[in-house]
């Protein structure tokens, strides 16, 4: 699949000012679907340093553009206020310099904490102790998407 | 001849009580192993995605499967309650969930490879009660908001 023009980088620099209502899109495949809660598995949501891709540098059917994408994957998104959860998290622009699989639009979600000062960036690998915290918020996300596109098998 | 009463109104012998007892327990014998046979088969058959694999999610370990499989055994006895789904979860662990129809509401119980334990109630995309399960009251406080 060749990458679509708008996800190279070209030159662009990161960009960190989100919204509350900016949408995030996330790729699940057909297993991954939960037909009893019509939503996404708790168990396939990873928490923290998820990654997905902002909507403002993307369109939902993007997420297939990576590494191991199908064209069967699906895609769901979740605004940058579910992001925020008590918060314990945050989007955090992230874009990939790859060869074959640029990605100006990927975002990350990053634990964040209380002493951290306004506008800082919260690293990569911060963990959170927790697990009941860690499952309130894959929960949270799971209860707060939106399936974009469908996956199929 | 001495009678007893015993369950459904039946009277038997007082002399065949212990012969009675034990075909209970025979039957319950029976009943326990077919729920446990029935968990295995679905711990088994939890799924571990392929992508989870090239990301270098680790698998659930035998201790977090033996764990996992003798809780569901534990909540069957406890609360009559069979699982829905037991998962291979991106967390490193299992995932045991628990579904009511009538009421829309789920409980996720998820014991990790470090062999922690949380748990959730859920009810019409919204989480009532999500707590560290650490003793069997844990255990009975999410089975309450989950039956209530």
């Amino acid at each position: 699949m060749t990458v679509p023009e708008h996800l190279h980088i070209n030159g662009r620099t990161e960009d960190q000012s989100f919204t509350e209502d900016d949408q995030l899109y996330r790729s699940y495949t057909f297993e991954e679907y939960d037909f009893l809660e019509d939503s996404i598995k708790t168990e396939t949501v990873k928490f923290p340093d998820f990654s997905c891709n902002w909507n403002r540098y993307s369109e939902p059917v993007d997420v297939r553009y990576r590494l191991n994408g199908r064209k069967t994957d699906g895609c769901y998104s979740f605004n940058v206020t579910t992001a925020r959860y008590k918060k314990i998290a945050t989007s955090v622009h992230d874009p990939i310099d790859h060869p074959e699989y640029p990605n100006y639009s990927h975002t990350a979600i990053r634990v964040c904490r209380e002493t951290d000062p306004p506008n800082f960036v919260p690293p990569k690998n911060r963990k959170l102790k927790s697990k009941s915290k860690k499952l309130a918020y894959r929960e949270n996300m799971v209860n707060n998407l939106s399936i974009e596109i469908k996956a199929s098998k | 001849m001495d009678y007893v009463l015993i369950d459904n109104n039946k009277i038997i012998p007082l002399q065949e009580l212990p012969e009675y007892t034990n075909l209970l327990h025979q039957k319950a014998g029976k009943k326990d192993s077919a729920v446990a046979k029935h968990l295995d088969q679905m711990l088994d058959s939890a799924p571990f995605l392929d992508e989870w694999e090239i990301k270098g999610i680790q698998r659930s370990s035998q201790q977090c499967r033996k764990n996992a499989l003798s809780l569901a055994k534990e909540i069957f006895k406890e609360y009559f309650c069979l699982p829905v789904r037991i998962a291979s979860s991106i967390e490193e662990g299992i995932m045991l969930v628990y579904f009511d129809q009538n009421k829309a509401r789920s409980l996720k119980i998820e014991v990790y490879n470090s062999l922690e334990i949380a748990g959730l109630v859920n009810q019409n995309k919204s989480t009532k009660l999500c707590i560290d399960v650490n003793n069997s009251s844990d255990i009975e406080q999410l089975f309450q908001a989950f039956k209530e």
